[in-house]
């Protein structure tokens, strides 16, 4: 063979300069982080037109294998579920009487929340980690679309993830499942806030790990768990899954869970995304303002109403100072949740903000300046 | 010239397979390994530079892909790649269960690393669960995936020594 008899440099070489190579790229990949995502998205718009054919014929295969298979069972839910919508649109009725009632009273609380509808884009899956240890997918829509870093994604009426890289034409996304996932989240019917941490060697079994939860409160199987109000990166009150399994911690300080999430990532295909951050987007809603107060102090006013007339803006303004006095109600409510940790130990408290801020520095580095 | 070619398109099909096609195949939630299969055959076939040149190329595609940050994954094939180059003098083409062997070896190696690297750092130690969860799955995986996918390869090699040898002449 000639390629032996040429003269050439010797492997032992070309493998400690590529490793040196290898070394200089991690550091420089850290430190000019926005100069390497014009490297990334240059890759991707070659690469991902092409996954986005190859993800089609394979999608066209696995629907035809499974389309057999889930004809007969979609038969069997049919019957079920148009039963099922009889009992519901009894219960519907019996829901919005209580609903105008609720509204009713708070009006006269003047607590009345203004509708949240987000802005929404529908997108589709085409490549997922190629690694069996991460889980990172990519989408087929990007900045074109309006996509920014930060942008959470829902499937299935819950929540996924969370935009972590953008370019033309694709989205990097970080599920909830993935192991550097952290989500702060609280659960209905208790007060206190959680964290939601991503486990690649549980969710096999369906499930990923609630910890943190306030020891103090009760918690029954089945309780739904909610992205709470004061992550600065998902927007509140998205559906993360249901709570199983609450144990008390070894340390007796705070209680762990099981979280049975909502979407089934084994076969994600069609997502949406929310348009609106946390960053930019703004209501009048109590919970809103508690973040607010806490992280921002300058309240923007939402840039719809910017739009419309002057004296809408001088409402909205007032109705944010009218619902300051109850944020300042609400946080001196968090603080009494807080102070019984104080009780029982700093530990705890400073763990939860720890974390959230682990969750942060992850979405940092994964993701870009914004 | 053309060898590069080729070995630089058939890198990009692996992955592409892998990221796509292949979650379609799923076998117990895993993905079988092809860009480690690709680093272990040329390594085998062309020797140590080869390998770890191969090897390097595959691990960036991963890391500008699916990575936070540049570097890990493109040592981590390096290294393999150039460790299968050591075995290149006791390759024939007729062998299958040398591949077999290293296949299996790397892969078990491969995931180590990344357990490793990116997970015990993060304290997170049940080994065992990964080690049943992802690492075994994927070797048997991989391992199904090498019978069919070296050979291939193998004729692809084959015929790339055919053609230069042929343009010597």
């Amino acid at each position: 063979m000639n390629f032996h008899d040429r003269k050439v440099i010797p492997p032992k070489y070309i493998y400690l300069f590529l490793t040196l190579v290898c070394i200089i790229l991690l550091i420089l990949s850290i430190i000019f982080e926005s100069k390497f995502s014009v490297l990334k998205s240059v890759t991707s718009a070659l690469i991902t037109p092409m996954q986005s054919g190859v993800n089609t014929v394979g999608y066209s295969i696995h629907n035809t294998v499974t389309e057999t298979k889930e004809k007969n069972e979609l038969i069997k839910d049919n019957k079920e579920l148009t039963q099922k919508i009889e009992e519901y649109r009894a219960k519907i009725k019996e829901y919005e009487q209580e609903k105008y009632e609720l509204e009713r009273l708070q009006e006269l609380l003047e607590l009345k929340e203004l509708y949240v509808d987000y802005n929404t884009v529908g997108a589709r899956v085409i490549a997922t980690d190629s690694t069996n240890w991460f889980y990172t997918f990519m989408i087929d829509k990007g900045t074109e679309s309006g996509i920014k870093v930060g942008c959470n994604i829902l499937a299935n009426g819950g929540l996924a993830g969370i935009v972590v890289e953008t370019g033309k034409g694709y989205s990097k996304v970080r599920s909830i499942i993935d192991d550097s996932s952290n989500i702060s989240a609280s659960i209905s019917g208790a007060e206190s806030l959680c964290t939601v941490t991503g486990d690649i060697s549980t969710v096999r079994d369906g499930y990923i790990h609630v910890n943190y939860i306030n020891k103090a409160d009760t918690i029954e199987d089945g309780a739904e768990i909610v992205t709470s109000h004061v992550s600065n990166k998902f927007l509140p009150g998205l559906l993360i899954g249901y709570i199983s399994d609450v144990e008390m911690d070894s340390n007796n300080l705070t209680q762990s869970a099981k979280c049975i999430p909502i979407v089934d990532f084994t076969n994600l295909q069609e997502v949406i995304v929310i348009l609106d951050t946390k960053t930019t987007y703004r209501t009048n809603s109590k919970n809103k303002n508690i973040y607010d107060s806490v992280n921002t102090p300058n309240i923007q006013v939402p840039e719809d109403e910017t739009v419309d007339t002057d004296e809408k803006t001088s409402d909205s303004e007032e109705d944010n100072s009218d619902s300051d006095s109850d944020n300042n109600e609400s946080n001196d409510r968090l603080n009494d949740t807080s102070d019984n940790d104080d009780e029982t130990g700093n530990t705890d408290n400073n763990d939860n903000n720890d974390n959230t801020d682990n969750n942060d520095d992850a979405q940092n580095d994964n993701g870009n300046n914004e | 010239m053309k060898r590069c070619i080729t070995i630089g398109i058939i890198i990009i099909i692996s992955f592409l397979f892998q990221s796509t096609l292949f979650h379609y195949m799923e076998l117990a939630g895993v993905v079988p390994n092809l860009l480690l299969i690709v680093t272990m055959s040329f390594g085998l076939m062309r020797g140590r530079k080869e390998g770890l040149l191969v090897g390097f190329f595959s691990g960036l595609l991963v890391d500008i892909f699916f990575g936070s940050v540049l570097g890990p994954f493109s040592f981590i094939y390096m290294t393999l790649g150039y460790t299968n180059g050591f075995f290149h003098r006791i390759y024939y083409v007729e062998d299958v269960l040398l591949p077999m062997f290293m296949i299996t070896v790397n892969d078990f190696v491969f995931n180590i690393m990344v357990y490793f690297v990116y997970f015990m750092l993060k304290n997170k130690l049940q080994f065992s669960d990964y080690l049943y969860e992802i690492i075994l799955p994927e070797m048997i995986y991989t391992i199904l995936i090498t019978l069919f996918f070296y050979k291939i390869l193998v004729r692809i090699n084959l015929h790339l020594k055919r053609v230069k040898e042929a343009d010597k002449i």
